[in-house]
């Protein structure tokens, strides 16, 4: 009964893991760098949001899967392939959710008011000082709110992940999918219950958002 | 010490042209807003690149545009305090001071001796948050003599405050430059704070800041 939820923790924290270390440095790249391709690299980072989860998550299969080479150099170096198991959902709940991370960290970046960073210029900083002493403390509420709405993201991922990692129970099935399976098999007691779960989740973490956001 | 400063800046429809020479003591930079007075302390600062020009200090040129030389405001060796005291709000006092310290060592203890000389080693564990205008520019001004400048720049660094204040800040600046030999540019558009503060007056006018 609760492998799904422990599953899905355990791919949701993970997720957000990777999600906040790539979010955190795209999201302030974006906002104070200047780079070729800094367009585009912020198209492709942001399309999750618009696109289908299951187009994401096809297109993360082929990427990933066994003839892809990242999915060679993933068996080989692992011994097994990456996609259908739990550490392909986790890729597929990482992708799904950086956007929302990425968007939460770039606009708190933001709206850094410049003035201090160059405090710090004078005060004989490096750029990583400034990031690290003054831009990313002074942002870390806006960063923390996207931190948390992307762990709910990668909590709730449903398409994607199925795409990548399919539904084995105890292996890949994660809260979402189970829910799917137990109203397919018409047993809404468990798929009730899953679901009040994931809802009280969700709820939590956007009053936490709300909170980081307004104070 | 010596500043030599002789740039030109564009910035949109506004020309700034400064030509001025100074040495120890405080000069200010007197004149009314939109003048190109704040323009000129960021080129100094090394926040803003003049389009042409030289800017020296000891004989050493910070800019040249002819030579196509620049000294990042990092390299500079300068302290700063804008009107607003920009401290950081997740710092006590203290770690403020001590992340401008740049000699190695006990940077808290290079931080508190600075916090001393300003009067306000008493606040050294508050957040910026607590602490009131006057307060907070005493800090500022720790903040830009910890990293040992070769320069202070102040721009209208004591406009928000009270009247009192003000004058009590004013006899601080003095002593403080007094005792250290820090050369400072001060920047007002109060003719009562030029008079008193300045050890010369670099006149600022439509663009125009110095004998141009």
């Amino acid at each position: 009964m609760w492998d799904p939820l422990w599953l899905s923790l355990r791919v949701a924290l993970t997720a957000t893991v990777l999600v906040a270390a790539g979010g955190v440095t795209l999201g302030y790249m974006l906002s104070r760098l200047e780079f070729p391709g800094r367009r585009l690299l912020d198209a492709l980072a942001t399309a999750p949001i618009v696109m289908p989860p299951t187009v994401l998550g096809y297109y993360l299969l082929v990427l990933l899967g066994r003839r892809s080479p990242i999915g060679n150099l993933w068996e080989s170096v692992f011994g097994g392939p990456l996609v259908f198991t739990w550490q392909g959902a986790v890729v597929a709940a990482a992708v799904a959710s950086f956007p929302f991370c990425l968007r939460s960290v770039r606009a708190a970046v933001d709206s850094v008011d410049r003035r201090f960073e160059e405090v710090g210029e004078v005060m004989g900083l490096s750029r990583l000082g400034i990031a690290f002493h003054i831009t990313l403390p002074l942002a870390r509420r806006g960063i923390a709110a996207g931190v948390a709405l992307a762990f709910a993201r990668a909590l709730g991922d449903f398409g994607t992940t199925v795409m990548v990692a399919g539904n084995i129970p105890g292996r890949t099935q994660t809260m979402p999918i189970a829910i799917y399976d137990a109203v397919q098999a018409f047993d809404y007691d468990r798929a009730g219950l899953l679901a009040a779960v994931l809802l009280g989740v969700a709820v939590g973490v956007l009053l936490l958002v709300r909170r980081m956001e307004g104070s | 010490m010596s500043l030599a400063v002789d740039v030109v800046r564009r910035v949109g429809d506004f020309e700034l042209r400064a030509r001025f020479t100074t040495g120890d003591g405080i000069a200010v930079l007197f004149g009314p807003s939109g003048a190109g007075k704040t323009l000129t302390i960021r080129l100094l600062a090394g926040l803003d690149r003049p389009d042409r020009g030289r800017i020296e200090l000891d004989g050493e040129p910070l800019v040249d545009t002819d030579a196509g030389l620049w000294v990042p405001a990092q390299d500079r060796r300068v302290g700063i305090v804008f009107q607003d005291a920009l401290l950081l709000p997740h710092r006590t006092v203290i770690d403020n001071v001590a992340l401008a310290v740049r000699e190695p060592g006990d940077r808290r203890q290079v931080a508190l001796r600075w916090l001393e000389e300003v009067g306000a080693d008493d606040l050294s564990e508050r957040r910026p948050a607590q602490l009131s205008g006057g307060q907070a520019q005493r800090v500022a001004l720790a903040r830009a003599l910890a990293g040992g400048p070769r320069v202070v720049l102040l721009d209208e660094p004591f406009n928000a405050l009270d009247l009192p204040v003000r004058r009590r800040m004013r006899t601080l600046l003095m002593t403080l430059v007094d005792r250290w030999r820090v050369p400072t540019v001060f920047v007002t558009h109060d003719p009562e704070e030029a008079r008193e503060l300045g050890d010369r007056i670099v006149p600022a006018r439509d663009g125009l800041v110095g004998a141009v």
